[in-house]
Order: C-alpha cells, then structure tokens, then sequence
C-alpha cells in the first residue's frame, strides 16, 4: 500500500485495493473509463492521466522485449497481459469518448464549455465529423426541402433559436457511490429534497445534480 | 398524406435486422419530398388566398384601398389557420422523419467501419451512392484520428471491444491466405492448421474469417 501515498490526497485512493506502483494510474483509469460510459454529457478529458498512462505503456512494451530470455516465458506473459489491460482501459476511454462526441457532436460545437473538455485532436475529430455528416444530411434531404425548411439547426424558419440538437439527457438516473463525506446535497434546484453523502454510500439519483460532485471526485459513478 | 409514407420509410430502416441495411429508398423519398412541396404549395395558395380575400373585404368596408391593408388577423380566420398549422406541422414530421431515415442508415453505415476497413458485400448493393462517400469519408475521418502523428492518437481503437482474457488464442486457420508476420515468427497460413498466438496478433483476421479461435470463447467472432 505504500506505493499509492501519492494519491492518497486525491479522493480516488480508495478505488484501488492494494496494488503495487504504476498501477494506480490503471486503477484510475478504469474509474474515467466507468464514469464516461455511465455520465449522459462528456466529461473532462484527462490529459495527464492519458500521458501517464502511454508512458506505462511504452516502458512495459520495453520491458518485455528485454526480457527475451527463454527461462523469462511466465514473466514475459504476465507483463504482457497487464500491457494489454492497460491499452484495453485505454482504448476504451478514448473510444468511449468519441461514440458520445459523435452522438451529441452539435450540442458540444455549440457551447464553448463542452468544447474545453475535449482534447484538441477530439475537437479536430468533431468538427470534421460536424461537417462530414451535416453534408450528407444536407445532400439527402435538406436541399431538397422548401425554402424555410431546409436549415440542418432549426426545424422552420419560425424556430426560436436552434430546436433540431440532440442533447444529452442530464436528467437521467445513475448509480453513484460517494467517495469522500461531503455532508448535505440537494437533489432539487428548490432545495425541497436533500440527501446526505457520506463517504462509501451508494445512491440512485438524477445525474444533474451531482455532475458537480462527478466532476470534482467526490462521487464515481458505478 | 401528413407523414404515412415518411413514417413507411423509416419503418424500413426500423424493422430491419441491426446488421444489415435495407435498399436505399430513392423511389419513396422522392413521394415524400413531393408530398413536402405539395403541402408548402397548399400552405402558401390559403395565405395569399386570404390575404387577398381580406384585403377585398377592407377595401369594401372603404378603410382604405387593397394595397393600404396591414395584413390578416388569423384569430378571426379560425378555418384557414387550423390548415395553415395542419400543413406546417406535416412538413415538419416529414422532415424529422427524412432525417431520421438518413441518420439511421449513416449511424449503422458508421458502425460498419468499427468492424472493417470495407463495406461488407451483401451491404453495398443496398446503400446509395452518397452512402458509400459518407463512409469513405467516415473512414478517412476515424483513420486519421487513429493514426500515430501529429493527427492522431496513433491507437485502433476498433481493437479490443471486449476486456482481454489469456493474452493467447489457439486459433485454427479456415482458408489458405499466405505467408504472415507474426511476433513468434513467419507463417504460412494453411488450411486446417492450429496455430498458438498472442490474441491481439489475430483479432483481425479472426474477423476477416481467415482464422478460427478454437477455445470456447467464441467471442471475437462477430457475427458480420
């Protein structure tokens, strides 16, 4: 357990049983992974958690191929399936990551704020696929719609603002388990209904109101 | 009228198995656009029929000549407003559907991408020509993200859909594909013979059918 003091200030130290050095950053990885696939909207890219963990990859791929003596069969094959773990967390993540830009591609290019949680090359990556779909829409259908009709962001002409964005539904349930007390927690914008998380305790609720609390560690999804 | 054959184009798409496409529907689209303009014609002959019918009636009651009218109050004109609004909704529910229709197919067009480089060839056929550019373009677009560079994260993330088990797979050989480079070594794949290598090396000619996995866990093989 000694080697995982350096994150025993983050909350996420308590994800990981004991695991030795290095591997910690899997271990948090695997709980991006989690949290990504189980949040409605995109979330904050982990850019140093991503670096980390293709340096890891990079060392272990060294590792094995120094390790190519015969006698070092079992320790080669275990390296190699902890490498292929790791890649697997990884290529998940960023996999993950574009199936949710490509779904809500609009609404993310539309807000600044959704923008900043998307790593340049996904950023790169929605833009271009922005334009690579909107033009097929467009060939399909658009352009042979009547004028007033053939706009890819607004039903109509008389549309208030833009009406036809796939949107993320903030509102849905999910499964989270509080990492660090964090005492009274409103559940309604009134303040009508609170909760209390305390550390280890597992809730159902709207995303909308923890998405704070996601974000910043507090809670993890499950 | 009012949406039934946008909604029978979309069904089409709906109903159809998950791995397959139906024939892209120019005939039926064609209708449905037609359908469209005629409802846009029909909105727009009630507006300058009213307009026109109104300004007459101003004129007459000498409030001042047909071009001075300031344009028609639709809450006393409760017949044509109500087919003004029909019209109007229908072509909104013919466009959502249109769209839907070409989002469906581009979304299961997408998805054929994570599983191969190419259209598989019982699905070409069925796909219009603007379909077999939005996947090529797809693909350019997902390669280049893919590729290591400056572009790229330099990762296939159409590898690994599932967690890693034994970093090894017995796999048998299905069909003869020549000589191939592997970490263990060179091979040439023959019929029948049963090779042991690192999962990863194989996944994609697992896919391509030239190799078998011959474990139980069947679950490389997808069903494409």
């Amino acid at each position: 357990m000694e080697e995982t003091q350096d994150f025993a200030d983050t909350p996420y130290n308590t994800v990981d049983e004991a695991v030795p050095s290095g591997q910690s950053d899997a271990g948090l990885m695997k709980q991006m992974l989690i949290n990504e696939k189980a949040a409605p909207e995109i979330l904050t890219y982990q850019a140093d958690l991503v670096a980390r963990l293709e340096e890891l990859i990079e060392n272990q791929d060294q590792r094995i191929q120094d390790n190519d003596s015969p006698d070092a069969e079992l320790i080669r094959s275990l390296y190699l399936q902890e490498l292929l773990r790791v890649k697997y967390l990884l290529r998940s993540y960023l996999r993950t990551r574009i199936q949710k830009i490509e779904q809500y591609v609009m609404h993310i290019l539309d807000d600044p704020e959704y923008q900043e949680r998307l790593s340049p090359k996904e950023l790169e990556y929605a833009k271009e696929f922005f334009v690579t779909s909107g033009q097929h829409l467009k060939e399909k259908v658009l352009q042979h719609m009547p004028p007033g009709f053939d706009k890819l962001l607004k039903q109509s002409a008389t549309s208030e603002g833009n009406d036809t964005i796939p949107m993320p539904d903030l509102d849905r349930h999910v499964f989270c388990h509080v990492l660090e007390d964090r005492g009274t927690v409103e559940l309604e914008e009134t303040g009508t209904e609170t909760a209390e998380f305390n550390k280890d305790d597992l809730y159902v609720v709207r995303y909308r109101p923890i998405r704070d609390l996601v974000q910043d560690g507090w809670v993890r999804l499950i | 009228m009012f949406g039934k054959r946008a909604a029978e184009l979309l069904r089409e798409v709906a109903f159809c198995q998950p791995d397959t496409l139906p024939p892209w529907n120019d005939e039926l689209i064609r209708q449905v656009l037609e359908e469209v303009s005629e409802h846009n014609n029909m909105m727009k002959r009630i507006f300058r029929d009213v307009n026109k019918r109104e300004a007459v009636k101003f004129a007459a009651r000498g409030e001042g000549t047909e071009d001075e009218f300031p344009g028609v109050d639709w809450s006393q004109q409760p017949d044509e407003a109500a087919a003004v609004i029909v019209h109007h909704e229908s072509i909104l529910r013919n466009k959502r559907l249109l769209m839907t229709y070409v989002k469906e197919r581009a979304d299961r067009i997408k998805s054929l991408r994570w599983r191969g480089r190419s259209i598989p060839e019982h699905i070409l056929p069925q796909l219009s020509p603007t379909e077999v550019q939005y996947f090529k373009t797809y693909d350019r677009l997902l390669t280049k993200y893919m590729r290591k560079g400056s572009t790229g994260i330099g990762m296939d993330l159409t590898l690994d859909a599932r967690p890693p088990g034994d970093p090894n797979l017995q796999v048998r050989v299905v069909k003869d594909y020549g000589e191939m480079m592997f970490s263990s070594g060179r091979f040439i794949l023959r019929r029948n013979m049963v090779l042991f290598l690192p999962r990863h090396e194989v996944e994609s000619l697992v896919r391509e059918g030239v190799l078998e996995p011959i474990e139980l866990d069947n679950h490389l093989v997808t069903k494409y």
